[in-house]
């Protein structure tokens, strides 16, 4: 009997490796999202909050020690400031890889970090 | 067959070497480049860099920058400038003395749409701070009489400004922090570089970058555009970066050398790309102040691009963007030449 050129588990193995590899690519893709904030004051990070696991948390910080940022439902904000401008409330809710807002006045920065890549380098402001 | 037995052995052995390039170069790629935020010149400054020793790089960029503004800012009691503007003369670094040089050729060849003998000015107004103020007209008049750049005088390296006036360099600041970081990039032959400071970008290495314009209308993670730029430069001047309110009014930060008034048109924002950050930052405030018409010879002159966003949400390019820009946001649409 002549054997055949592709035997039915030469496909299976091919089907299985080619699985593997959508399977792989999926799963890097789309659940190692992963979004942590990470909360600084004065260049050195202080505090951070698990975005994806939509942790709850309020965090009183600043130099004046009145600035107030609040975490929920995988979104993060400043809720209050005791600096002028309230450039940092204004910033409103961060919740993607990438995102960003700053109290100057108070030395306090918010940022949102992924193991995605980011879509965009950067903003230009 | 043994031979069909081999080939099925080969295209195995062939997919497995593809697999495993493939996931080595897939993490090459994403290779995680070393981030830092830090503060300095009133500003932000967010690094991204991919070198041998990125962590050494950012940390000599932003002492670099602090390093700067102790010498350029009026702010600073101690600062060249500001003993510049106490006794209207001052001795003055190499490296003070560049910028001074490059900034003056950028309010010449604006006809002094911006000028950085601007300081009295800013001072009058203190937009965005808790000493804001509506100057009075005549107060305004007086001031704009002497911003000047012409009175500026060098002499190796000593510098004299007129009796009335007094230096505010705040419209190339973070662009000349953005030319440092690029030298230090440089010298530690840095793979890749994003610098912001204080949204003035430098981008350093090989590739593409996709950079978002600001939204005008919307907060700061909001981009209304992408810029599909190679190394370069990036500043834009906008009217929502730093405002005051008065009495319902909005009075933004970018003051007009002719008429002492926060600067009035149709304009949102300027957005300019060239090769140097000085530049980039000056001429994305010359452009606000100049309008998109007389802004495409000045844009020549310095071999520079921008994006103009009107407030009726069009946006106009120059030539060499049209190609690198796409809308992201459907508010706002590309102005096209009939």
């Amino acid at each position: 009997m002549e054997r055949k050129l592709i035997t039915k588990n030469d496909i299976l193995l091919i089907v299985a490796i080619v699985l593997i590899i959508v399977i792989s690519f999926v799963f890097k893709n789309i659940s190692n999202e992963n979004l942590t904030a990470e909360i600084y004051f004065d260049g050195k990070i202080t505090d951070t909050v698990n975005l994806s696991a939509k942790e709850e948390k309020k965090i009183v910080t600043g130099e004046n020690g009145k600035t107030i940022i609040e975490a929920k439902d995988g979104k993060i904000y400043f809720s209050s400031s005791c600096c002028k401008d309230k450039v940092c409330v204004r910033s409103g809710e961060l919740e993607k890889n990438g995102d960003f807002a700053s109290c100057l006045p108070e030395k306090v920065i918010v940022k949102v970090i992924g193991e995605k890549k980011e879509q965009i380098d950067a903003i230009v402001y | 067959m043994k031979k069909n037995k081999m080939i099925i052995a080969v295209v195995a052995v062939v997919a497995a070497a593809l697999i495993i390039t493939a996931v080595v170069c897939d993490s090459f790629f994403s290779q995680k480049e070393y981030e830092d935020t830090g503060f300095a010149m009133g500003a932000v400054i967010a690094q991204k860099i991919k070198a041998e020793n990125p962590e050494e790089v950012a940390k000599e960029i932003i002492n670099k920058i602090r390093i700067t503004e102790n010498r350029i800012s009026w702010r600073i009691e101690k600062s060249e400038i500001a003993k510049l503007n106490k006794n209207k003369n001052a001795e003055i670094s190499d490296e003070t003395k560049k910028y001074l040089s490059d900034t003056i050729d950028v309010c010449k060849k604006s006809n002094g749409a911006v000028d950085l003998t601007v300081g009295n000015l800013t001072n009058a107004w203190n937009i965005g701070s808790e000493n804001f103020r509506i100057p009075q007209k005549n107060e305004l008049e007086a001031i704009i009489e002497n911003v000047d750049w012409q009175k500026v005088k060098t002499e190796n390296n000593f510098v004299t400004i007129g009796d009335n006036q007094s230096i505010d360099l705040g419209f190339v600041g973070k662009g000349i922090a953005c030319d440092e970081a690029k030298a230090i990039l440089q010298k530690h032959q840095a793979k890749q570089g994003v610098i912001s400071v204080g949204g003035s970008l430098c981008l350093f290495g090989n590739g593409t970058f996709d950079i978002g314009i600001r939204n005008p209308h919307g907060n700061v993670n909001d981009y209304m555009a992408v810029l599909s730029l190679e190394e370069c430069f990036v500043s834009t001047s906008g009217n929502y970066e730093r405002f005051s309110e008065k009495g319902g009014k909005k009075y933004h930060h970018i003051l007009s050398t002719y008429t002492g008034y926060p600067v009035e048109n149709n304009l949102l924002s300027v957005t300019v790309v060239c090769s140097s950050g000085l530049l980039s930052d000056a001429l994305s405030t010359a452009c606000y102040c100049l309008g998109f018409e007389k802004s495409l010879e000045l844009l020549e002159e310095y071999n520079a691009e921008a994006v103009f966003i009107f407030d009726d949400n069009t946006v106009k390019v120059t030539e060499n963007l049209k190609e690198k820009i796409e809308i992201k946001n459907n508010e706002f649409e590309l102005w096209k030449e009939n």
